[in-house]
């Protein structure tokens, strides 16, 4: 685990480029706003935005190609000497998704914390009531898409080796960030969108990430972040990712216990 | 302790690459495994330790059947040709990592193999930047680390010098007398001849006695 907290400040770096730089411009800002706007919440479903999407996003794939071998790295040259003595993989492979679900929310906490603090020294922070909810909210959502996203590159590259894995995984999140910006020229109707259409949001994971989609039964968080007056409470996004992660580890322990040491290591033949 | 093989065969796709292999081990031997590369014997060695399935046949520990009763040998030194440690680690924390598994010995255990292979645990350079040979040692340590009742050596003197072979094939008469049921693949004739009690020849995945001091 030493090994891997270092780099932890990637996180810390993210968040001040990210984060900071986008704020600086401004002379005083909410907490809440900062964390909406982290949350993708100004982005819309036109490919105009996808810089901005881009900016957010590249925390995520850093983290995933630092952590992407996280579990994996286990089953790679030492993974005979490893596996030959475990008796239990199933347990084994729950523990370490679970320093893994560790990584990432630290990860998460620093790239805010070091955003929130870093804003600060260039602006006027306003500490409001939402800024708690939606950080809540923005620490599960992303917390458990970015943990789904990196066991499953993990997972993946224990059957087919790592550059496949994250060859996998990022396309998915880079075809959904992707035909997410591309909705709005698709669909010209932008109520369409909102209304007989939302299954294509409600079934792509980075809209899941968008908070500017979302709504919230929480009043003052519902103002903040329904700018589309959609119906996608935030909980499902919740749900989405949960559920996600949930199935990851299922197949991740299934894959696990399956796997046979026939080759030495895969990257290496 | 005994350890049997019976009728085991394996298959990759549809290349049978164990043919009916039948084998009773008995603690205090040593039993040598000689053929060509690609013969079987690796492959032998990954399916006796629980590293790999069987398609047919059982492999029993005393009588506990592999991959039903016992998910793994609960006491095994392996060495599998070619396959290394952890790259970034140094060779002691490699060692602490998979003595931390079963948590059977201390640091005091862990050191004392290293030095037994030869190798100095205070060296601070991680395993990638180590030679072969030191490779070979490190990895023979883990092996015997635990003091295993079975130890599978696959080409355990590879890439060794001849003062380093002698050493090995000390240790690993050391480890014959302790008890320890050993088992020795190699293409090397010398070690198989200088070493086992009983000797194999493999085939194509075929396993043939073909002699017994």
């Amino acid at each position: 685990m030493r090994f891997y907290a270092k780099y932890l400040i990637v996180g810390i770096v993210s968040g001040i480029l990210c984060i900071c730089s986008n704020m600086i411009r401004n002379d005083s800002v909410n907490a809440s706003q900062i964390i909406f706007y982290s949350a993708l919440g100004l982005v819309d479903w036109f490919p105009a935005y996808m810089e901005q999407a881009t900016q957010f996003f590249i925390p995520f794939l850093l983290f995933q190609i630092l952590f992407g071998t996280y579990i994996y790295r286990h089953f790679c040259s030492a993974g005979i000497y490893f596996f030959s003595r475990k008796k239990n993989r199933e347990s084994w492979f729950i523990r370490e998704a679970g320093k893994l679900y560790l990584f990432v929310f630290i990860y998460i906490c620093l790239f805010l914390l070091s955003g929130i603090i870093s804003t600060m020294a260039v602006c006027h922070v306003h500490y409001d009531n939402t800024a708690l909810i939606i950080t809540v909210y923005y620490l599960l959502i992303y917390s458990m898409f970015l943990f789904a996203f990196t066991l499953m590159i993990n997972i993946i590259a224990i059957i087919a080796g790592s550059r496949i894995g994250f060859i996998i995984a990022a396309s998915i999140e880079i075809l959904g960030m992707g035909f997410f910006l591309m909705l709005g020229k698709i669909i010209t109707t932008e109520s369409d969108i909102a209304g007989k259409y939302i299954w294509m949001l409600k079934i792509n994971p980075a809209a899941h990430l968008v908070f500017g989609l979302h709504s919230s039964k929480i009043k003052s968080l519902n103002k903040l972040i329904n700018l589309k007056n959609i119906n996608f409470d935030l909980n499902e996004s919740v749900i989405y990712f949960f559920t996600l992660s949930i199935i990851m580890i299922f197949i991740g322990i299934f894959v696990v216990k399956k796997r046979e040491f026939i080759i030495n290591n895969r990257e290496t033949g | 302790m005994k350890l049997v093989a019976e009728n085991v065969t394996k298959y990759i796709g549809k290349k049978e690459i164990l043919k009916d292999v039948n084998l009773t081990m008995e603690a205090g031997h040593i039993y040598g495994f000689v053929g060509k590369n690609g013969s079987g014997k690796t492959m032998l060695f990954r399916a006796l330790s629980g590293l790999m399935h069987i398609s047919s046949g059982e492999i029993r520990l005393d009588n506990q059947v592999l991959h039903k009763d016992i998910k793994v040998l609960p006491s095994l030194g392996l060495i599998i040709e070619n396959a290394g440690l952890y790259p970034e680690l140094t060779g002691l924390n490699n060692l602490r990592l998979l003595a931390k598994i079963n948590s059977k010995i201390d640091d005091r255990e862990i050191y004392n193999a290293i030095r037994r292979v030869g190798l100095d645990p205070d060296d601070k350079r991680p395993f990638r930047k180590y030679s072969l040979g030191m490779k070979q040692r490190i990895i023979i340590a883990q092996a015997i680390m635990e003091t295993p009742d079975i130890i599978m050596l696959d080409e355990p003197t590879n890439a060794l010098d001849i003062e380093g072979v002698d050493e090995i094939r000390k240790i690993i008469m050391e480890e014959k007398k302790r008890g320890a049921l050993i088992l020795i693949a190699s293409h090397n004739t010398d070690d198989i001849t200088l070493l086992a009690d009983t000797v194999y020849s493999i085939c194509n995945g075929l396993i043939k006695e073909s002699g017994e001091k």
